[in-house]
């Protein structure tokens, strides 16, 4: 009995099915996992507790930081890296602590999505509205009832979506939300969740977004200063999901069906005397998983997986220059995935796990010839824990097997690799919430489709690119000191080494192919900041800050131009903050996040600066409750100075706008 | 006979009496329908491609006519707005500069003393054609060749493009022979099918096509040295080598007069100039050499060129007698395109004279 409550209380305060999993380690007892339920502004306690570096950012905190869309998100991170093409129609990635953004996996209610042809996830696509939590993983992931393939990214960013409720009785929720924005975005979304009884439940969402995106901005072209606006930027996107359950005594079942579809037009950079874009971009994806979840014995737990994913892009853009006048590139990818873990626990303190993954993904194209390469991945975790009062200690060795094929030609290198993780937490004082930490994690990536297949560009002869991640760190958190309410702090200072890091050389005027050249290092720290300072009954300040120092310096060869410079695109100081006064009247946030100037390329050229920036931002917010409906409403100004910055040279980010939203529950 | 006529003046003069010759275009050279260039000096001017993408602006560039001095940037510095996004070709005719830039999409008409735009024109609505390529002049008509398929004519007294003929998709560098344009249809955007084997020829009077011929694979550059006409065909980058050719006329077995092309040499980068054909051969992953042929005598005598670090571009001045070969810098054993590249100058035997630094990605030399 004491494990189905167990089980319930953990899928209440953790959606994302993996995560719960933790409950199921004795080591996270009732009360570790209690301040998630109670959680207000107080923060994932793992933030301080975990052996690795992660950062939790729940429903709540999105609403209390004034946390606009997911690429704001990103930013409020530490040690991340957002590409961010501008608007809501411009593609969003991130990389992690110096490493391309190929080595951050994205993981989508507790299955890693993929891309086997660019390796990058577009966050665009995962609207706020739908996610009830977002973790980020700078390293290594401290829970070890997961599937192999959580331990093959030097990072990972876990995204779960509000899922469907367990409860014994029956019941039914529905949310609705409406937020509209200047430059015509508006973006209805609905939510629903039923309770059926004897443990099924099901629970679905949907929503449509439109933006016309056609912000203005200001072009500097020596003397010559013109306002401009972003034209053939608009988007419309959709986006459903239906979700079923099974609780049983055997374990539960979980299935999940999404599909996204968006069709948007590319401004393309800014470029001096040109305005006129015809590029076009349509994008579906497809993918339906089963999740089954069950403890065997008091000894034994169980975890399997199966997904298949669809996913396709097709660019078309219209220009003379083409055969026929059109350029019409079509791309689907598929992929088929299955994982089971076992979780074995042999006595108190201790754990175990073995995970199985297999992955087969391909890539066809319209495309003549298009070779339809594919991949097969094998991938196996053993992985041990240990933790007592004041040592938590957690090893894990990945075996990879990466086998390649291709239907129409020559395929890619195999790879296949031994890659080790350690992490250790030290609570040295029992009655003080302060935690020593350090870890180190070794890991690749395989080459990317685009990078091995793609014509007059990728070659087949590439290895993989190695990581390796060092990270110490201090941590302390209390639930009250005087006045001071749920404070953590968080310091981690790191080194990663990336090695055989693949670069594009020009193999002659014409032609660039794609060879492992680079070396770099990274030196950086991460700081966090969480608290909350009670002023009166009813009045407190909220307080959230990051500080984040990257180095990274190429460190291929000393007589390359490039060496001990700042990589392209790292900033060596970035930042962000926010303050909320929660009080009886209305709420009110201001927040900002910074950035310093970065390079275009890793030569760092006086011309190619980027310069820095900070964007700062106003929300308020406040609930009414009318009898049983719960109306939440918001406002936004963002970018309140109207501060003309890129994050992506010649991709101009928006000036100061406005977003409303009501939200109705019920 | 146009150098050295103005070396002890100063540049002010210099702009002076080109503001005096400035309708010099058209018919003032006892009717040969060509401008008198005897009033410019002999300079030479380099486009650096720049790379955008990573905010390196195109650059003008202008080596002095006693191969002194080099100028970076001087439409930049003169006009104080970019040049644009990757200049692609220019010339100079008559009073003007005219420079095509191709992902601006724009021709500049640039005063040739002042440096000066009279005029640029936008080409994104244009109706004859888009994405500059490359530019010959005649009979004060400047010919542009456009990457989506045609060959513009613009007129130097209106600065307005008065014509453009349909030809092969991909146009590359045109030339003018027998008063006929040749027009290397690379077919480049269809790479996946297979690149183009035709060229389209085109009267000037009328301004038309008058026949597509088959050409070597991959056809880039049409060279003349005003009695024969020479291709550079670029070939597949794969098993088809990249080769100069000379246009001939064969008999065929049927007894008919028909147009072929003999191999001189492998070559990826050539000029013509001075009786004789420059070559750069840098092949897909080969080791590169430069060469020098003799129209007249049919020789071919290799050139030592090691001051050059990786090179992108060709030109030849017989009458100042310089060959130039602009190159970009070596990084890690790969070229940069985005390091500040360099200029090498050599006499026309190949004899080395003189590097000077230049912006990134010099790809096009003119005179």
């Amino acid at each position: 009995m004491r494990k189905q409550i167990l089980l319930i209380l953990t899928y209440l305060s953790v959606p994302c099915l993996l995560e719960a999993a933790t409950a199921y380690n004795p080591e996270d007892s009732v009360s570790q996992i209690l301040p998630d339920l109670l959680v207000t502004s107080a923060e994932n306690s793992k933030t301080a507790r975990g052996a690795t570096p992660q950062q939790t950012i729940n429903s709540e905190n999105i609403k209390l930081r004034g946390i606009t869309d997911i690429s704001d998100a990103m930013r409020r991170l530490p040690g991340v890296n957002l590409r961010d093409y501008g608007g809501a129609g411009g593609m969003k990635t991130v990389s992690v602590r110096g490493l391309g953004s190929e080595h951050t996996a994205i993981v989508y209610d507790g299955v890693a999505l993929s891309d086997c042809q660019s390796g990058q996830i577009d966050l665009s696509r995962y609207s706020l509205d739908n996610v009830s939590s977002l973790t980020l993983y700078a390293g290594e992931n401290d829970d070890i009832f997961l599937p192999a393939k959580a331990a093959a990214s030097a990072s990972s960013l876990y995204i779960s979506s509000f899922l469907a409720p367990s409860t014994s009785s029956r019941s039914i929720s529905l949310r609705a939300k409406m937020t509209v924005g200047e430059w015509s975005y508006y973006n209805p979304y609905i939510n629903f969740a039923q309770s059926l009884g004897n443990g099924f439940s099901w629970s679905g969402n949907a929503e449509f977004s439109h933006s016309k995106n056609d912000y203005p901005f200001t072009l500097i072209n020596g003397d010559l200063v013109t306002r401009e606006r972003r034209e053939n930027s608009q988007m419309n996107a959709w986006h459903a999901e239906l979700n079923g359950r099974w609780d049983s005594k055997m374990g539960t079942l979980a299935a999940k069906v999404y599909y996204y579809d968006n069709a948007r037009y590319l401004p393309g950079p800014v470029i001096y005397y040109v305005s006129k874009s015809n590029e076009h971009l349509r994008e579906r994806n497809f993918f339906g998983q089963l999740n089954y979840k069950g403890r065997l014995s008091s000894k034994v737990s169980l975890l399997a997986t199966g997904k298949f994913n669809w996913s396709t892009s097709r660019y078309t853009d219209i220009n003379g220059k083409y055969p026929g006048g059109t350029l019409d590139d079509y791309y689907i990818q598929r992929e088929t995935y299955m994982t089971a873990s076992a979780l074995y626990i042999p006595c108190r303190g201790v754990s175990l796990d073995y995970s199985a993954d297999w992955t087969w993904n391909n890539l066809s194209s319209n495309l003549p010839g298009h070779i339809d390469p594919y991949r097969n991945s094998l991938l196996q975790t053993l992985a041990a824990k240990y933790s007592s009062g004041h040592v938590t200690i957690l090893g894990r060795i990945l075996y990879s097997l990466y086998l390649n094929g291709a239907r129409h030609g020559d395929a890619g290198s195999n790879a296949s690799r031994w890659s080790p993780a350690l992490s250790v937490s030290y609570k040295p004082f029992s009655s003080q919430g302060f935690y020593v930490r350090g870890s180190y994690k070794n890991i690749f990536r395989m080459p990317t489709f685009n990078e091995a297949y793609f014509d007059h560009y990728g070659s087949i002869n590439l290895d993989p690119e190695t990581t390796d991640q060092l990270n110490v760190g201090l941590t302390y958190e209390t639930s009250g000191i005087s006045f001071l309410d749920n404070l953590t702090v968080t310091c981690d200072g790191y080194m990663n080494h990336v090695r055989n890091k693949i670069v594009a050389v020009p193999y002659n005027m014409f032609i660039w192919t794609m060879t492992n050249l680079g070396k770099v290092r990274v030196f950086g720290l991460d700081v966090t900041l969480n608290g909350e300072l009670r002023l009166h009954r009813a009045h407190s300040l909220l307080l959230s800050g990051t500080y984040s120092y990257q180095r990274a310096q190429p460190r291929t060869s000393p007589d390359k131009a490039d060496w001990m410079k700042q990589v392209a695109y790292i900033p060596l100081n970035s930042g962000s903050g926010s303050l909320t006064w929660m009080n009886p009247w209305v709420n009110l946030v201001a927040h900002f996040t910074a950035v310093s100037a970065r390079y275009t390329n890793s030569y760092n050229l006086p011309g190619t600066r980027i310069p820095g920036y900070a964007d700062t931002g106003l929300a308020i917010f406040k609930d009414f409750r009318v009898k049983h409906t719960i109306i939440e409403g918001r406002f936004d100004l963002l970018n309140l100075f109207d501060k003309q910055y890129e994050i992506v040279a010649q991709y101009p980010m928006p000036g100061r706008s406005w977003k409303v939203s009501v939200e109705v529950k019920f | 006979m146009k150098k050295h006529y103005l070396y002890a003046m100063s540049l002010a003069l210099v702009s002076m009496l080109g503001a005096c010759s400035n309708d010099d275009e058209p018919n003032d050279n006892g009717g040969t329908g060509e401008p008198d260039e005897t009033a410019y000096a002999d300079v030479a001017y380099i486009l650096n491609q720049g790379n955008m993408g990573q905010k390196v602006e195109g650059r003008l560039s202008v080596l002095d006519e006693n191969r002194q001095e080099l100028s970076s940037g001087v439409f930049q510095a003169v006009n104080k707005r970019s040049l644009g996004d990757t200049p692609q070709c220019g010339i100079a005719y008559g009073s003007k500069i005219y420079v095509g830039v191709y992902v601006s999409n724009t021709i500049e008409i640039i005063d040739r003393n002042t440096y000066k735009s009279i005029k640029q024109i936008s080409l994104e609505n244009s109706d004859k054609g888009t994405q500059p390529r490359s530019m010959v002049a005649k009979n004060g008509k400047v010919y542009v060749s456009m990457y989506d398929g045609y060959v513009a004519r613009l007129d130097t007294l209106s600065m307005e493009l008065d014509a453009s003929v349909k030809v092969g998709p991909n146009p590359e560098n045109i030339e003018i022979f027998n008063n006929r344009i040749y027009v290397p249809n690379s077919d480049g955007m269809n790479y996946k099918v297979g690149y183009g084997e035709t060229a389209s020829v085109v009267t000037l009077e009328p301004f038309a096509v008058e026949e597509t011929i088959k050409v070597p694979l991959n056809p880039n550059k049409f060279m003349t040295d005003g009695t024969n006409l020479f291709l550079l065909s670029m070939g597949n980058y794969g098993d088809v080598d990249a080769e100069v050719y000379k246009m001939v006329e064969k008999v065929n077995d049927k007894g008919e007069k028909e147009i072929g092309f003999n191999s001189i040499a492998k070559a990826t980068l050539a000029a013509v100039g001075a009786g004789k054909i420059y070559m750069v051969n840098a092949p897909y992953g080969g080791t590169v050499s430069y060469s020098r042929y003799d129209i007249a005598s049919g020789t071919t005598r290799e050139m030592k060129c090691d001051e050059v670090s990786y090179p992108s571009g060709i030109g030849v001045d017989a009458e100042n007698g310089t060959l130039l070969i602009s190159a970009m810098p070596l990084d890690g054993g790969y070229a940069s395109y985005v390091l500040p590249g360099t200029l090498c100058e050599y006499d026309l035997n190949g004899l080395y004279r003189k590097t000077y630094n230049i912006g990134s990605g010099p790809a096009v030399i003119f005179f």
